[in-house]
């Protein structure tokens, strides 16, 4: 994955003085902090706030960035989804931005009574006096900051290029972002914002869309796309093509070229067990069955019979466990009174129902048929599952899709929205800017 | 809390001495946590851009025209270019087989392509 997060805990805090500036990159999709002179930020994690409950404990407790899943096991996180302080690009959520700069400084390494350094925090273009201010009135007022300074991401970017000589001093400024992209273009080394362009397609909508375009087309595996994965998907495969109508020609007539570009993603899968003849108690089995068939009183005594025993059992492991309880005041956890209440056939049905042994497509159990049909034997309704599943239906092929989604980079029509592309964006922009400017511009 | 979890430092500690105010102090516990933040619409109400003046670069303005470009034409299933529409479902599609699966689609399928686009049928 291209994407790394990083959060160990810094150790040098103490070692940069006061006057050394920390610079955060506020993004809406990762958090990027660290010190000034720097090549590289020091802490880097994505920008999101989750607050589950933990389940023991039952506390509600804050996380933040994107954690290993395995950790995120010990807390109940199904009423609270990953939550962001950004609405578009724009920092709306001033509580959720303080948990984020809570952890930002603390895995930097702060420690003493406020953070002493001065702040150069980046916005997005033309950020509106509201979303500023109250940015201000929480590094001033909670941390107790010396002093803040504003900027524009792709500003600082440029007037780095610019100094080791990659970019003139005139230049257009492109950046995609994660919900919005923007044009900037800069004349005499200065940003001109009246001739900034700003178009509400980024990095999210292009794994929403390949997101829903596998879900719609792979419905049964839905399970696994998730944002995540998805994104991982997207940063591996996906490409831009140079004229999107040829490339989908190709694919169209199925040539070589086109086999050479589709993936692959094969999922997990286990082949279905091999039919094997039936044994002894196979064949005693289907007889019962069969017997069953002819006469549902027979086996509806067997049924009886059966219940009374697993009731007596039942009683009696409630009896044992009533004594228990005396003895060793533990708990035993999950539904215990609920296990119990359920009889032998139910807990069957509910052990099939949530283990979702169908949607693999193994054979149902047999057993389970004639409590369905206990009567004249009828044909069951064959439902498509029982086709065996071979390894080709779990195979993800990312073919036009890969060139379909960054597509809409260009042309935001394809999703709907009815902005211009980046590559109309730049005419735009610099129609944008005055004459005198744009005669300077063509020369 | 489990050892694991405390060792990774998953969990955002709620006491943090650079700060000059808790966020137990701010946000009591108890208290209605919706804290109603103005959402991006509300802010650039509440901004009152036609105050400001009309040259002066602000949020809105800088926002990108309609695109001039013919709109691009693809099919919603397949991707390929699509010079053919099915009325019934407004579905764009590329050749007959395309057509064949279109028709076969069941209608929650069809409103989730069309909402790609944003095309979908919304009833509110």
């Amino acid at each position: 994955m291209p994407f790394i997060s990083q959060f160990h805990r810094q150790s040098d805090y103490n070692y940069f003085s006061s006057t050394t500036p920390i610079v955060i990159d506020n993004g809406a999709s990762y958090f990027r902090i660290g010190w000034a002179g720097e090549t590289d930020p020091r802490v880097i994690f994505r920008n999101i706030v989750q607050r589950p409950r933990h389940k023991a404990t039952g506390e509600t407790v804050t996380i933040v960035g994107d954690h290993d899943p395995a950790l995120l096991k010990y807390f109940d996180c199904t009423r609270s989804g990953p939550r962001s302080a950004f609405d578009s690009n724009v920092v709306y959520q001033f509580e959720i931005m303080e948990y984020i700069l809570d952890f930002g400084f603390d895995r930097l390494g702060a420690n003493g009574s406020q953070i002493d350094h001065p702040i150069l925090i980046t916005e997005c273009v033309c950020n509106p006096v509201q979303s500023r201010c109250k940015m201000a009135e929480l590094l001033f007022e909670t941390y107790g900051v010396p002093s803040v300074a504003f900027g524009v991401d792709a500003a600082f970017s440029y007037k780095y290029n610019q100094r080791h000589g990659i970019c003139d001093k005139d230049g257009l400024a492109i950046c995609p972002g994660f919900t919005t992209t923007h044009v900037i273009p800069f004349i005499d080394g200065e940003p001109v914002y009246k001739g900034c362009c700003r178009t509400n397609i980024g990095g999210f909508h292009v794994t929403d869309y390949l997101k829903q375009l596998l879900s719609l087309k792979y419905p049964h595996h839905m399970a696994r796309f998730t944002w995540e994965k998805v994104e991982d998907l997207k940063m591996e495969h996906c490409y831009i093509a140079p004229d999107y109508t040829s490339e989908a020609r190709l694919f169209q007539k199925g040539t070589k070229e086109a086999e050479d570009k589709t993936r692959c993603w094969q999922l997990p899968w286990v082949p279905p067990p091999v039919e094997e003849p039936p044994s002894e108690e196979e064949i005693a089995r289907k007889a019962a069955i069969k017997e069953t068939r002819e006469n549902p009183e027979l086996y509806l005594e067997q049924m009886r019979v059966k219940y009374k025993e697993l009731s007596e059992k039942v009683e009696q492991r409630k009896r044992l466990k009533a004594n228990g309880n005396h003895s060793n005041g533990n708990n035993v956890p999950g539904g215990v009174g609920r296990g119990e209440r359920l009889n032998a056939a139910q807990r069957e049905r509910m052990r099939l129902l949530t283990t979702a042994a169908f949607d693999r497509g193994r054979e149902i159990d047999p057993a389970f048929v004639p409590k369905l049909d206990v009567g004249p034997s009828q044909p069951a309704p064959e439902i498509p599952r029982f086709r065996p599943l071979t390894k080709e239906d779990f195979q993800i092929l990312l073919g036009v899709e890969r060139f379909r989604c960054p597509e809409i980079l260009f042309h935001p029509n394809l999703v709907g929205i009815d902005q211009a592309g980046l590559d109309e964006m730049a005419g735009v922009s610099i129609r944008r800017l005055s004459t005198k400017d744009q005669t300077w511009r063509r020369d | 809390m489990e050892p694991e979890v405390i060792k990774a430092e998953l969990v955002l500690p709620t006491h943090l001495s650079f700060k000059r105010m808790q966020m137990y102090e701010k946000y009591p516990k108890g208290q209605a946590r919706g804290r109603h933040w103005k959402h991006l619409k509300q802010i650039l109400q509440a901004e009152n851009f036609q105050n400001y003046p009309p040259d002066e670069p602000n949020y809105v303005n800088i926002e990108s025209p309609p695109s001039m470009h013919p709109c691009k034409r693809i099919c919603d299933l397949t991707g390929f270019e699509a010079p053919y529409f099915d009325p019934r479902t407004n579905l764009r599609y590329a050749s007959a087989d395309v057509f064949k699966l279109v028709r076969s689609l069941p209608n929650e399928y069809v409103q989730r392509y069309l909402a790609l686009r944003n095309a979908a049928v919304v009833l509110k």
